[in-house]
């Protein structure tokens, strides 16, 4: 029995010990001082590191500097990231009520889902959520109700199905790639079939789940359709380098939904550039702390004078000529080829 | 921490605890640890939000539990009749779950049960523990009960020493149906419940399911250190308490999330071997 208490002492001891050595309690409760000089404490949850994600949040902090709140200084950033276990989130979420903090900062869809069951009592603005309706977040674009807005990254596919009338004019079948397991791809990838079709594009799909069941997808579609295109979808954006790839080597042009798809290979897209969401969705944090009410605030959708990004090594690997009034666009930005040390990822081209 | 985060950590808990009571079966009774899980915790998720949003939420639940035992019956079936390997078994069977989850979802990877026609037995915060509470303990009760039947304890044995059972004319293949399917019965039900309770359903939700229940029996075990049925249901059930409340300390000392699954598995990995270290200790001891 003696034997049996030690055992249970060793295994709590080295348990709590494991967690206690590595946590650096830095005082981050210091919460809210009211009266003059309010001190805000903000929660920022994310649900998994990723390029498109990780640019949001940094912009997003960075603007909070320059708008005065500075972190550790005047402002409090609880940062959390569930490491893409959606069973955390509901904890990073409890943790976030319990100190009390101003609002609530989700980025991405589950997680502005879990950070929605804490909206009565804190404000809740997401980010990075493509169909904020459709997840039943807001009831409106327009008026979200509830005590909820945010940003949209909606991909504006007409946009994108247009760019490639203008640059592939003799094209007549679009292949889609993407995860079918991500929520913001087949919102998208429905919408733009919706619009290609009514364009006359005939429309294919190929699905994968992984990095590998993605390239087999990818080289079947490539050979039968004339152009391609995937969403923002974070498994083909994790991958594609390989994609983009194996698109050039069947000379078909791979249209994507997020500029940092077209650094990595893709050949060209119409989109918000992330910082920018970033950055709108940290102006609409501040409106909330400064007392505005979430579930006023429309979600903010990004639509109009968005840039053209166009690779330019896939560009002239296509032997493609750009038309002219993409080429007179003043928010046309040409992609550098990325040089070796930028090159991050698993695969080299 | 303040009540509230306790409350809501114990709440988490008793969710997951019945993940580890579903895991207890295949990995301490059965001694196969079962791979299906991280899949039918999504279907019993998928399946339960399906119905909720259709306005039957009770009913919600038990069909999860009826859709996790024929998910347990596929691994089963491959691994008795089709002679698969029963780690393989698993990982085919959580593979194809992800086309069916999705298919149970229509197609959308996510549902939102923000709104739903009627309410959950978990939409009200107030009564939300002492339900799941009820929920555990029926449980663990009737798996207890289960165990000490003629049927429970041919499972047991046959879990100890296949061979024997085997020569005593017991059919050992129908054993590893029914703990095979017993066991993702009640992981699809604490994936049901977590939907409820959390109010959405993702077809991503699975990942890291069998560490997280494997990590509440070893650290439940750890605290008990008492072998027996009872004893195993009792320790299945406090440890996935317990490792919601360190995950929930860790994170209020500022401890990245992020880090987490690495202490998971080592929590699970040092646990697991120290019978080990003082049998080796113990030897050394002896010899020295």
């Amino acid at each position: 029995m003696k034997t049996n208490l030690m055992k249970k002492l060793t295994v709590t001891a080295l348990a709590m010990g494991m967690l206690a050595g590595c946590g650096q309690s830095d005082g981050a409760n210091t919460g809210n001082t009211d009266g003059t000089g309010r001190h805000f404490t903000i929660g920022v949850a994310q649900l998994v590191d990723h390029t498109s994600l990780n640019t949001i949040r940094d912009a997003m902090f960075d603007e909070f500097e320059e708008l005065g709140y500075k972190d550790g200084d005047n402002f409090t950033i609880d940062y959390q990231n569930a490491a893409g276990q959606i069973s955390n989130l509901d904890t990073i979420m409890n943790g976030y009520a319990s100190e009390g903090v101003d609002a609530i900062v989700a980025i991405a869809t589950p997680t502005a889902q879990t950070a929605q069951n804490y909206s009565t009592d804190i404000p809740v603005i997401f980010s990075a959520v493509s169909d904020p309706v459709g997840a039943g977040l807001v009831e409106t674009l327009e008026a979200p109700g509830g005590n909820i807005t945010g940003t949209s990254d909606e991909v504006q596919v007409d946009q994108i199905a247009d760019l490639i009338k203008e640059i592939c004019p003799d094209a007549k079948t679009i292949g889609m790639l993407y995860n079918a397991g991500e929520a913001n791809s087949v919102t998208n990838t429905t919408n733009f079939k919706k619009y290609a079709e009514s364009l006359g594009y005939t429309v294919e799909e190929a699905t994968g789940t992984d990095l590998t069941t993605l390239q087999q997808a990818a080289d079947v579609l490539a050979s039968k359709v004339d152009v391609m295109f995937s969403p923002n979808d974070n498994t083909v954006a994790s991958g594609m380098t390989a994609l983009s790839q194996i698109a050039l080597d069947h000379k078909v042009p791979y249209f994507v939904g997020a500029d940092s798809m077209v650094q990595d290979g893709g050949f060209a897209t119409v989109g918000i550039d992330y910082e920018q969401l970033g950055r709108e969705t940290a102006k609409m944090v501040v409106d909330v702390l400064n007392g505005e009410k979430a579930g006023e605030i429309p979600v903010k959708v990004f639509k109009d004078d968005l840039n053209v990004y166009v690779n330019e090594k896939a560009l002239k690997d296509l032997g493609i000529e750009l038309p002219a009034e993409v080429k007179n666009n003043d928010k046309l930005i040409m992609v550098a080829e990325k040089t070796d040390d930028q090159t991050e990822g698993e695969t080299a081209e | 921490m303040s009540t509230g985060v306790i409350i809501r950590a114990v709440e988490l808990g008793l969710i997951f605890s019945v993940l580890s009571l579903g895991e207890y079966i295949t990995v301490k009774v059965m001694d196969s640890p079962d791979l299906t899980v991280d899949g039918s915790f999504v279907t019993g998720g998928c399946t339960a939000a399906m119905l909720t949003l259709a306005g039957f939420p009770n009913l919600g639940l038990a069909a999860a539990f009826v859709a996790g035992l024929l998910c347990g019956c596929v691994t089963a079936f491959l691994q008795t009749k089709m002679k698969i390997q029963g780690l393989l078994a698993g990982i085919l069977t959580m593979t194809a779950l992800y086309s069916v989850n999705l298919r149970i979802m229509q197609g959308a990877p996510n549902v939102s049960l923000y709104a739903v026609p009627k309410p959950t037995i978990l939409n009200n915060p107030a009564t939300v523990l002492y339900v799941l509470i009820a929920i555990v303990a029926l449980i663990a009760l009737l798996m207890y009960a289960f165990f000490k039947t003629n049927l429970g304890l041919m499972l047991r044995a046959a879990g100890d020493n296949e061979e024997m059972i085997r020569s005593s004319s017991v059919n050992v293949d129908s054993m590893k149906f029914l703990g095979f399917a017993l066991s993702n019965g009640l992981v699809a039900l604490s994936g049901a419940l977590l939907v409820q309770f959390q109010k959405f359903a993702d077809v991503t939700g699975g990942t890291g399911m069998l560490v997280l229940g494997l990590a509440g029996i070893i650290i439940g075990e750890a605290v008990f250190r008492r072998s027996g049925i009872g004893f195993g249901l009792a320790a299945s059930i406090t440890g996935a308490i317990l490792y919601r409340l360190l995950y929930t300390l860790a994170l209020q000392l500022g401890f990245p999330a992020t880090d987490m699954n690495l202490v998971s598995a080592v929590l699970v990995a040092v646990t697991i071997s120290i019978p080990h270290l003082q049998k080796l200790k113990k030897k050394r001891g002896s010899h020295a």
